[in-house]
């Protein structure tokens, strides 16, 4: 609840926008309650006077105002709910515009190991996802709830005038009954809803990670068990969906019995009203059609509040993913052209897990070329993790020109160290977009010349819009070796005079990766070269070789 | 390219295609979805009867208690009975649309699979996972609430305006004469439903990828000092959308602004008709035999002429949702397959080691282009082959044919005497342990992708296994050992560990033939040795068939072919 009272919080930054949605809405259900309530007057006012006329009475009855009315209550409805559905939909828009950005500055002080994480899982899927759930919070739950709130007390106030004794009653009872059912539903809904949920998030990732294995399935489920069981785990989704869904329609036929009940209830005590001559036929008839109005805007709560539970969950990861530390304090600012030292530094994920890095010492200046190899999983992603800052060491020191890394800002951090991560990240936009990420007003001339150097420049050269060439999300449209040669460019482009590239060869022809690497070494002897790799081919002969294995560096004339 | 029979098919094959799906136990409850919704919709007109009977007597035969009391009772009988009725609706409807969505499901789980990694990489796993969760999911909403819908907006105002001919022959001209432009509304609301739907997708769904794509870039972003900019630029960007989509809603939201007016005015006009022709001020027609009665029935019933035909408008999404997504999932069913046919009841191979003979194999791109041509080899049971060669040169198809997951060009291949078509579905697969470079685990522990490998394997023969193919090493260190569970795309363990897991898995199968796609091409040095050490040990106790383009790692197997000499020119 918690949660979704911080995101509703963050709602109430569109109020103008909501409430005016909300009022047309009030104004589209109050006219149709009018349209109905004032017909029935009419046409039962009409017919009495008709048939005392046809026994010779004289009756005068104005037909000219009831007349307009209905006209205008017809009308009224139609241009409220035009004008509701464009705000609401101006409201949504907005709301998810805030959501999303509320969720990138949630994210972005976020650690890298931390975010990939996050990205390497269906989490951001989920996250998009859990977004666009939260945007219809407003707009299907709490608008239409209040309207109907709203409209039940002008249809009591509209009842109490001619049947204070039993209308008040009748639309309490309506409010209770309503109440009730929903709270009902509630209820019953949440343990089937986080199921369903929850077997919808296993199911999706069990059947990506299959489709994945496609061949792996093929030659060791040679049963087919591991398949049955997968469309087992779909058949018991749509189990719950159903049930979920019998609920729904439980709760929606108690609404109605609910709703039409109170117009039996108002037609029985008008009629004894009328008995008595309290009330006219007319009225009894405009009372009687106003509570049956209520039904059709009571009628969508039950459904609207059974996606209570999957808003909830939604909100409640979208809020877990807030960052309960105070944030750092970031105020150092080396000097450009300072080294990179590393003193001392043992590192290991968690407690009683196995060291990665232990007592590592390592200095990387301008001018320096380095090469750390060794095999997988060896830590070598962390000792790069933590000269940028993203780790904390368990011990020791990551040293910037004096300043410990994770106390300079990430704009600061940036002007020194240039890093190019070992899975290539390129974003929807044109080649140009994505070179100038690294340095914004960065000429056509120096970004041709960063794809000179990655042998890149003939192929972007030779496509119809040159650097204005688009790519899809993610890069989408370069093969693997181009998109890595890309991501290469644009680190080179970033102002830093440290270069950390992180398996930078991933991907090319060997011969081309060490040539890549020994043109950068040459064009740039001013700048410090640290490569991360596994692939020793690649290395040109000027970078000094050390190993890391089982989290210890050793230079390479030290083993064996 | 691939050749492709299927012919691109418009718009209106796409919702007949839908409409096939039905099978006939769905379509049953379908069918009764819509009775008990004609029934709850009668049963308005009914309870509507008695509100009017009721005011009629009431007001102009005076209070006879009697009559009141019986009408008060079958009232409160309907009360129950409709709204029963239209529970059961949406439950059938339910059932029904979630029947089918679960069988489409399972076909296509199966042609996904039978497609083979050849065939779906022509489609693409991402595509084909997009078609089986998010594109059958948007099929419920059309079975569901559309389709049922449809025939209720069909009956329903017309047993309205039969009634009210019945009452007043003028009035239902009325309500008549709004609806031929009913189609007319249906078609503007419908173009107009379609159009919001379709662009309001798009975009809303460029914005989500954008959102998805700088989302997934943050930390580059971040290391590149972007941070602000993003925020920034994502602000504008949104912006620019909703602008954009908002231009698009105010005139698309106009078309359904029209049904809604035209209905109330449609309601008004009638209210006013009867209303006047009660006074006696109208003479034309039956309106001087209107009666309190009639005049009421007629007004109450007006709203639920327009009702059912605005419930339709607004499941139209569902349908637009449907047709879009039907698409993906034909074109998933649709993918031919390019393995060779198998016999239902053909052969099974054998436990021992296979010999395996490839005579004048010839291979082809899937456009006809040949590639390889004149393979010639055979290999004794329990011998090794090495095929070697550049990336391209062939390798992986050539194993792939072997596999039968690639149908020959030309020329056969005989798998212990038998050609691969001989073989039943399943038959050869559960006698070959295949290992690529890029090994997939499924989310699960690691134990339990070990026994992937023989569902009804003991404990202490996965232990064996994962101790042979170097699991145990890094397991151990693990705080559940081999329980420990892997998350998605093998999160949490690398990439050489992976190919450990995978080897056990093949070790615990225990296959007659082994057949090896460079299966230490990214590993680091040390998951390198434990693999090869591992891959000696197979020598002589299986036939091995080997694609490297290091040759000098497995220089324990004798036999070897270049297959650049086979390329076809």
């Amino acid at each position: 609840m918690k949660a979704l009272c911080y995101f509703l919080r963050l709602h109430a930054r569109r109020w103008p926008w909501l409430a005016g949605g909300l009022l047309l809405m009030l104004l589209a259900v109050l006219a149709g309650i009018g349209l109905l309530a004032l017909s029935g007057w009419f046409v039962t006012a009409t017919g009495l006077a008709g048939l005392m006329m046809a026994a010779g009475a004289s009756v005068s009855l104005d037909i000219y105002r009831p007349g307009a009315g209905i006209r205008a209550f017809a009308v009224g409805r139609a241009v409220a709910r035009y004008g509701e559905r464009l705000l609401n939909h101006e409201a949504v828009l907005r709301t998810l515009a805030d959501l999303r950005l509320w969720v990138v500055q949630t994210l972005l002080p976020k650690s890298g190991p931390e975010l990939s994480r996050l990205r390497d899982g269906e989490l951001l899927n989920r996250i998009t996802t859990d977004v666009d759930t939260l945007d219809q919070l407003f707009l299907r739950l709490l608008a239409p709830t209040l309207v109907a709130f709203l409209g039940l007390l002008a249809a009591g106030a509209l009842l109490a005038i001619w049947m204070p004794v039993t209308g008040l009653p009748i639309i309490a009872l309506l409010l209770i009954a309503s109440l009730c059912c929903i709270a009902w539903l509630i209820w019953r809904g949440q343990a089937p809803g986080a199921e369903l949920a929850a077997a919808q998030s296993r199911f999706r990732q069990q059947l990506v990670a299959s489709l994945n294995a496609v061949t792996e399935l093929r030659f060791f489920d040679t049963q087919g068990r591991h398949t049955a069981a997968l469309l087992d785990l779909g058949r018991r989704t749509a189990r719950l969906r159903l049930q979920l869904g019998q609920q729904t329609a439980l709760g929606d036929s108690l609404m109605t019995v609910t709703s039409q009940l109170a117009v039996w209830l108002t037609a029985l005590s008008g009629v004894s009203l009328y008995g008595s001559g309290v009330i006219s036929g007319p009225v009894l008839v405009m009372l009687v059609l106003t509570v049956f109005a209520l039904g059709e805007i009571l009628r969508p709560l039950p459904t609207a509040w059974q996606q209570l539970g999957r808003l909830q969950w939604s909100a409640d990861r979208l809020f877990g993913l807030r960052d309960r530390a105070p944030p750092r304090q970031m105020e150092a600012a080396p000097k450009a052209g300072q080294p990179l030292l590393m003193k001392n530094v043992s590192f290991r994920h968690r407690d009683g897990q196995p060291w990665c890095l232990r007592d590592v010492s390592l200095q990387l200046e301008p001018g320096d070329r380095l090469a750390v190899t060794g095999p997988s999983g060896t830590g070598k992603s962390a000792l790069l993790d933590l000269l940028m800052g993203e780790l904390t060491p368990v011990s020791g020191q990551v040293l910037l020109g004096g300043a410990a890394v994770k106390s300079i800002s990430v704009a600061r951090r940036a002007e020194n160290l240039a890093l190019l991560e070992q899975r290539t990240v390129l974003f929807q936009g044109s080649i140009a977009d994505n070179l100038r990420l690294a340095r914004p007003g960065a000429g056509d001339a120096m970004l041709w010349e960063a794809l000179e150097q990655v042998e890149l420049a003939a192929f972007v050269e030779a496509s119809q819009h040159g650097l204005g060439m688009l790519l899809g999300p993610g890069g989408a449209g370069l093969s693997g070796g181009q998109a890595r040669r890309l991501a290469w460019a644009r680190t080179l482009l970033t102002p830093g005079h440290l270069l950390l590239l992180d398996e930078p060869t991933e991907g090319l022809p060997p011969d081309q990766g060490r040539r890549i690497l020994q043109g950068i070494s040459d064009n740039h002897p001013e700048c410090g070269i640290l490569v991360i790799s596994h692939a020793t081919e690649t290395l040109p002969d000027s970078f000094s070789q050390v190993l890391l294995q089982h989290g210890i560096l050793r230079s390479e004339k030290e083993t064996p | 390219m691939q050749t492709d029979k299927t012919i691109p098919t418009p718009p209106q094959g796409d919702a007949a295609w839908l409409f096939a799906q039905i099978d006939p136990g769905a379509r049953r409850q379908l069918l009764f979805a819509t009775g008990a919704g004609v029934t709850a919709g009668w049963l308005a007109i009914v309870q509507a009867g008695i509100i009017a009977w009721l005011v009629h007597v009431l007001l102009v035969s005076g209070t006879d208690v009697a009559q009141l009391t019986t009408a008060f009772g079958l009232w409160l009988l309907t009360i129950p009975l409709r709204s029963g009725g239209l529970a059961v609706r949406d439950q059938l409807a339910l059932k029904a649309a979630l029947g089918i969505r679960e069988r489409l499901r399972q076909r296509l789980m199966r042609q996904a699979i039978g497609l083979g990694p050849v065939g779906l990489a022509g489609i693409g796993a991402g595509h084909a996972g997009t078609a089986l969760l998010d594109q059958l999911n948007a099929l419920e909403g059309y079975y569901a609430r559309f389709l049922p819908q449809c025939l209720l907006a069909l009956i329903l105002p017309l047993s309205i305006i039969a009634v009210a001919l019945f009452l007043d022959w003028l009035a239902a001209l009325l309500l008549l004469l709004a609806l031929p432009l009913i189609p007319l509304f249906m078609a503007l609301v419908g173009m107009g439903a379609e159009a919001v739907n379709r662009r309001q997708f798009a975009a809303l769904e460029r914005l989500s990828g954008f959102f998805l794509d700088r989302l997934q870039g943050l930390v580059t972003l971040r290391q590149l000092g972007r941070g602000p900019d993003t925020v920034a630029q994502m602000r504008s960007s949104t912006d620019a959308y909703r602008r954009r989509t908002m231009s698009v809603l105010r005139v698309a939201f106009l078309s359904s602004a029209v049904l809604e007016f035209f209905s109330a005015v449609a309601i008004a006009m009638v209210a006013i008709y009867v209303g006047l022709g009660l006074l006696g001020y109208l003479t034309i027609g039956p309106a001087p035999e209107l009666t309190l009665f009639s005049a009421l029935l007629i007004l109450l019933l007006a709203p639920d002429v327009f009702a059912p035909l605005r419930e339709l408008a607004q499941h139209y999404h569902d349908r637009a949702a449907a047709l879009g997504a039907s698409r993906g999932i034909r074109e998933l069913l649709d993918q031919p397959s390019i393995e060779p046919p198998r016999a239902p009841d053909g052969a099974v191979m054998p436990k021992t080691p296979v010999p395996v003979s490839v005579h004048d194999l010839g291979l082809a791109y899937a456009g006809g282009n040949r590639f390889l041509t004149g393979l010639h080899f055979e290999l004794d049971a329990g011998s090794s082959l090495l095929l070697t060669g550049p990336s391209g040169s062939g390798k992986s198809s050539v194993l792939q044919a072997v596999m039968g997951l690639l149908a020959p060009d030309t020329g056969g291949i005989r798998i212990g005497g038998e050609s691969v078509s001989d073989f039943r579905p399943g038959g050869l697969e559960s006698g070959i342990g295949w290992l690529g470079q890029n090994p997939r685990l499924l989310p699960g522990s690691l134990r339990d992708n070990i026994r992937l490998g023989d569902p009804d394997a003991s404990d202490a023969r996965i232990e064996e296994a994962a101790e042979a193919a170097g699991v145990t090493r890094f397991a151990d260190a693990l705080a559940a050992g081999l329980d420990t569970e892997i998350g998605e795309r093998g999160a949490g363990i690398s990439g050489g560990e992976a190919q450990r897991v995978a080897l056990a898995r093949l070790l615990l199968k225990q296959p007659p033939l082994v057949i090896l796609d460079e299966p230490t091409a990214r590993l680091d040095p040390e998951s390198r040795r434990l693999m090869l050490n591992a891959l000696r040990r197979l020598n002589g106790q299986c036939t091995l068939l080997v694609a490297s383009h290091q040759p000098d790692q497995f220089d324990w197997i004798q036999q070897r072919l270049d297959l650049l000499d086979y390329a076809a020119s």
